[in-house]
């Protein structure tokens, strides 16, 4: 699904946004292959010939298509003439992913005790003054609310990885982030991509 | 057993080639008549994730004027340790790491399925590549804030070793310092100047490279020795003679690993070392301070900055990858390369004025930056643009700097819209293992049998000018040449080869009854690793006068259609519209005169094989494309359109040629149907692949449905899935094509529609709707000529005994 719509302000029939990651994956395989798709995906690849013999044949209308005026074909029994889609409810939703302030806090506590602990093993004791100045950057959005539920989820990927020293799933989902929400992370993701050395990661093109 | 078509898609599948004729005749005369030009499509670095990893020297021919590949076509003397060059014959010892070799153990580069192979060249130098970002800040606020973030996101997805600069300009060209500590410093230059490489040396502060100072800060005593491999104009051990070493730039200490040390730059620096820095510089990027008057247009030097920029990576790192990525706002309006002046009342260039000869700066801006386009393919570097504006940009002037390099051109509205961003980061989209798909500073070399010559090549490349034996005298394309230069090459880049059949009639078919080919593709890895792909393939001689049917059963009438396709374009940048259109009429005229079967002037007689059936259809639809039709388009948008053609692979140029239309209904699964107006009906959606456009197109009925909102309604799930069905199967092409392509949501009457309409087949107009048939389609309103009346022509043309 697309991340968010086009930008129809600024561009005539611009295409939806898609999450980077979900543009990499579909770029790494084949339509058919793509197990993150759905299973039934039409391949677009096949053409008509034109009939050499003559003119095109009419296309069969069929005799079930209603006419204008008429409602499309249904498959269930109505539930009543004026039943209403209930609206997608929010609540639900919102209930379960509304955090508390606490749990926020709690949440950035641990993200950046994480961070601190790899500053403290990776890198060198000058250098990270210059780090931490630029984490700030990260706690005070985080605190001021200036993040949204995903950034603040991926972060929380991101420091879970680094714990666990997955350090090349660290990586995958901070470049993510970073495509993903530019505006919002510039001043402190290339320093968050710099806190673990390359030479630490075990694998990938780096 | 296989059918042809199996068989073509299989050998599409192994090595990346199309052929048009996959039987060869065997003779000079027969093949001219055969009409369709023997050629052939090929993807050099077609993604293989299954191509086995050799890090050893590929092993040549030693015969001078050769210097083949061994592959799995070449007879092997398994006691006596020898093979036989399938190209000159020439009998070739094996090097002595071969001494083990037998018919139970074969190396990779034997093996039949192994036709297309890859070497990794250890020995050699390995590089970073580069990136010089060139930006224009003459653009309004919201469009330089976007552009910023879409830079500072680059920084995250290149690679971290590869050396990146940025030079910005308006009416002055600034390049700027990185990573000096303190107050941010830059160079200003003129923008109404050119400037030579040596100049731009000078002024910046640049020592010779070699030297000391070289770069700004080379230490001496640490630059490479005289003799060793990789030194520039030698090729490496194991390279074939003639060809410029990609590796052969300047030499720079050797780190741990054997890895060479670049010498330092203060205006290009590693990734790692000044992306905070660089994203703090981008961040603080600030609009063209200049003020521009009532009725003027802001001054904006992209001729001059672009030579700044081109000057600068020659004379700091030549002959190694890099790309400069220009960033372009609207037109360049001073100084070298300018396209239009700053007076608001003189629009730019249209077809019209080009066609009166009323364009008064285009002429001096091509030669500007075909100049630069010249010194960047010496240095193997390319040139992209990114282009981005209402208006025009002078991408026609520019033109060269992408077909010659190999570089993107990406046209886009505004550097805010999804397309621009989504587009830019696919330019470092990476494969299934997790390489970088761009590759750089080609070189493309094609090897044939003696019976074949090579006329040219239509792709992004230009000519190493290397005059071999088999190099012909007719010249298609860029020719005069069997060797191409890639600046820059993708995983979809794709040229097309031309060949010619030189043995004369009546001649016996040539030896082993088979001609052969191999194409070898030296470039430098993402990584920096010099690669060598090898692709040598094979395909059977036949006398056209008694084997004809032969020959007919292996015509790919795709690969004819992108190939026909091309050189018409191609023909369309000198020749006159009408003449071109003429030329492929006669064409297809000749090819049905050829191959179809028919009583001679009885037009209903005429019938043609099935292998052929599609070509006829993909001519009618190529005349009346945007490639050879320019009415209704920019000159800027024929040079975009006619450069995609020029480098995609068979499946999307194809595309480009005769749209993909699919048809959605509530009678049955999708289904693909005729580009035609009759399939626009009331109560089916079509999505229509254009290449450039996914379309998605609501009949008249499922657009009243869809207002009224029966897919909210749940028991009216199954119109849900219905309108959801389109926009599943276009999400892989959004998020996956390069460039990415609009996106088109329309029904009945929209005024979007005009993209569909415009691109089905006529077959009912407001001349004939109330003749036709009342419920066969929606009308479309054009005077143009319908499929079924250019066949009606072609076959009456085509059976006729005075044509």
């Amino acid at each position: 699904m697309a991340f968010r719509p086009g930008n129809h302000d600024r561009a005539w029939n611009d295409p939806p946004i898609f999450s980077y990651q979900q543009g990499a994956l579909s770029g790494d395989t084949k339509p058919e292959e793509n197990v993150t798709s759905s299973s039934r995906k039409t391949p677009l690849n096949k053409r008509i010939a034109f009939p050499l013999s003559g003119g095109i044949s009419k296309p069969t209308m069929t005799v079930t298509s209603p006419p204008i005026g008429l409602p499309p074909p249904c498959i269930t029994l109505p539930i009543s003439a004026s039943a209403n889609l209930p609206e997608v409810s929010n609540d639900q939703s919102s209930k379960s992913t509304l955090e508390t302030r606490e749990q926020l806090d709690l949440s950035l506590q641990k993200i950046s005790n994480i961070l601190h602990d790899c500053l403290k093993s990776y890198i060198e004791a000058e250098k990270q003054e210059d780090f931490n100045k630029r984490l700030q950057h990260l706690y005070t959005s985080w605190k001021d609310g200036k993040l949204n539920a995903d950034i603040r989820q991926r972060l929380t990927i991101i420091s879970e990885s680094l714990e666990l020293k997955d350090f090349v799933k660290a990586e995958n989902v901070r470049v993510a982030l970073a495509v993903d929400y530019t505006a919002d992370c510039a001043s402190w993701i290339m320093r968050m991509g710099s806190i673990v050395p390359r030479k630490n990661f075990i694998s990938g093109n780096e | 057993m296989a059918t042809f078509q199996e068989y073509i898609q299989q050998n599409e599948d192994r090595d990346g080639v199309r052929f048009s004729w996959n039987v060869w005749p065997s003779s000079r005369l027969e093949a001219t008549r055969l009409v369709v030009n023997l050629a052939c499509l090929y993807t050099p670095l077609k993604e293989k994730p299954d191509l086995p990893a050799i890090t050893y020297d590929p092993v040549m021919c030693t015969r001078g004027n050769c210097k083949a590949i061994l592959n799995p076509l070449c007879q092997v003397d398994y006691r006596g340790k020898l093979w036989l060059c399938n190209f000159c014959f020439q009998r070739n010892p094996f090097p002595p790491q071969y001494a083990g070799i037998s018919e139970l153990n074969t190396p990779a580069e034997l093996h039949p399925q192994f036709s297309t192979i890859e070497y990794t060249l250890t020995r050699s130098q390995t590089l970073p590549p580069i990136f010089l970002l060139v930006v224009d800040t003459c653009v309004d606020e919201d469009e330089l804030m976007t552009l910023k973030e879409s830079l500072q996101m680059s920084l995250s997805l290149l690679p971290p070793n590869a050396l990146i600069g940025l030079i910005t300009f308006g009416k002055m060209v600034q390049v700027h310092e990185l990573g000096c500590d303190g107050i941010a410093k830059s160079y200003v230059f003129r923008g109404t100047k050119d400037f030579s490489a040596k100049q731009v040396q000078d002024m910046l502060g640049l020592g010779k490279v070699g030297g000391a100072g070289g770069g700004g800060n080379i230490p001496p005593g640490q630059m490479g020795q005289p003799g060793m491999p990789g030194m520039p104009g030698q090729p490496g051990p194991g390279m074939p003679p003639g060809s410029v070493g990609p590796m052969g730039g300047p030499m720079g200490a050797r780190g741990p690993g054997g890895q060479s040390v670049l010498p330092p730059s203060r205006f290009l620096q590693p990734v790692h070392k000044c992306d905070m820095y660089l994203t703090d510089l981008l961040g603080e990027l600030q609009r063209d301070p200049w003020p521009v008057p009532q009725g003027k247009r802001p001054l904006r030097s992209t001729g001059s900055a672009l030579s700044i920029a081109v000057g600068l990576l020659e004379c700091t790192f030549p002959n190694t990858g890099a790309r400069v990525m220009l960033f372009a706002g609207g037109a360049c309006s001073q100084g070298p390369g300018m396209v239009l002046n700053d007076d608001l009342k003189q629009p730019i260039r249209s077809h019209h004025d080009i066609d009166k000869d009323n364009a008064k700066f285009m002429k001096k801006a091509m030669k500007h930056y075909e100049a630069l386009a010249s010194r960047a393919c010496t240095n193997g570097h390319a040139i992209d643009i990114y282009a981005c504006a209402l208006d025009q940009t002078g991408l026609l002037e520019m033109k060269s700097c992408c077909n010659t390099t190999g570089g993107h051109l990406v046209m886009g509205d505004s550097f805010g819209s999804s397309l621009f961003k989504q587009t830019f980061q696919r330019v470092f989209a990476k494969d299934a293992r997790n390489e970088y798909k761009m590759a750089f500073n080609a070189l493309m070399e094609v090897k044939t049998s003696r019976e074949l010559k090579v006329c040219g090549t239509i792709g992004p490349c230009i000519s190493m000018n290397v005059k071999g034996p088999n190099v012909s005298e007719t010249e298609l394309g860029i020719g005069g040449t069997s060797q191409w230069k890639f600046c820059a090459l993708g995983t979809n880049t794709t040229p097309a080869v031309f060949f010619e059949v030189v043995n004369q009639h009546g001649a016996p078919i040539p030896q082993g009854g088979r001609g052969h080919i191999q194409f070898i593709t030296q470039y430098q890895h993402s990584s920096g690793q010099k690669r060598v792909r090898v692709t040598t393939i094979a395909r059977n001689w036949a006398d056209a006068v008694t084997n004809l049917p032969n020959i007919t059963a292996g015509f790919d009438q795709e690969a004819a259609a992108v190939l026909m396709a091309r050189l018409a374009a191609f023909r369309a940048d000198s020749d006159e519209g009408p003449d071109v259109l003429r030329w492929l009429d006669r064409m297809l005229i000749r090819l049905c005169q050829k191959f179809g079967g028919y009583s001679k002037d009885d037009p209903n007689s005429f019938n043609i094989a099935e292998n052929f059936s599609l070509y006829p259809q993909f001519m009618f639809h190529l005349r009346r494309s945007q490639f050879l039709q320019v009415f209704n388009n920019s000159p800027d948008e024929t040079t975009f359109y006619r450069h995609m053609l020029n480098r995609e692979d068979l499946t999307q140029a194809l595309i480009m040629v005769q749209p993909i239309l699919y048809s959605y209904s509530f009678h049955g699964p999708p289904e693909p149907v005729l580009l035609d107006s009759s399939s626009i009906q009331p109560d089916r959606i079509l999505l229509m692949d254009t290449f450039f456009q996914i379309v998605i197109y609501h009949g008249e009925t499922i657009a009243q449905w869809r207002a009224a909102g029966y897919q909210n309604l749940p028991e009216y799930e199954n119109f849900k899935q219905l309108l959801q069905a389109p926009v599943d199967d276009a999400q892989d092409i959004l998020t996956s094509r390069f460039p990415m392509p609009r996106y088109i949501d329309t029904e009945h009457g929209g005024s979007q529609a005009r993209f569909l309409l415009s691109k089905v087949n006529p077959s009912q107009t407001h001349n004939n709707m109330f003749t036709y048939g009342g419920d066969g389609g929606a009308p479309v309103l054009t005077d143009d000529v319908s499929l079924q009346v250019f066949m009606e022509h072609l076959k009456k043309l085509a059976v006729s005994s005075t044509a």
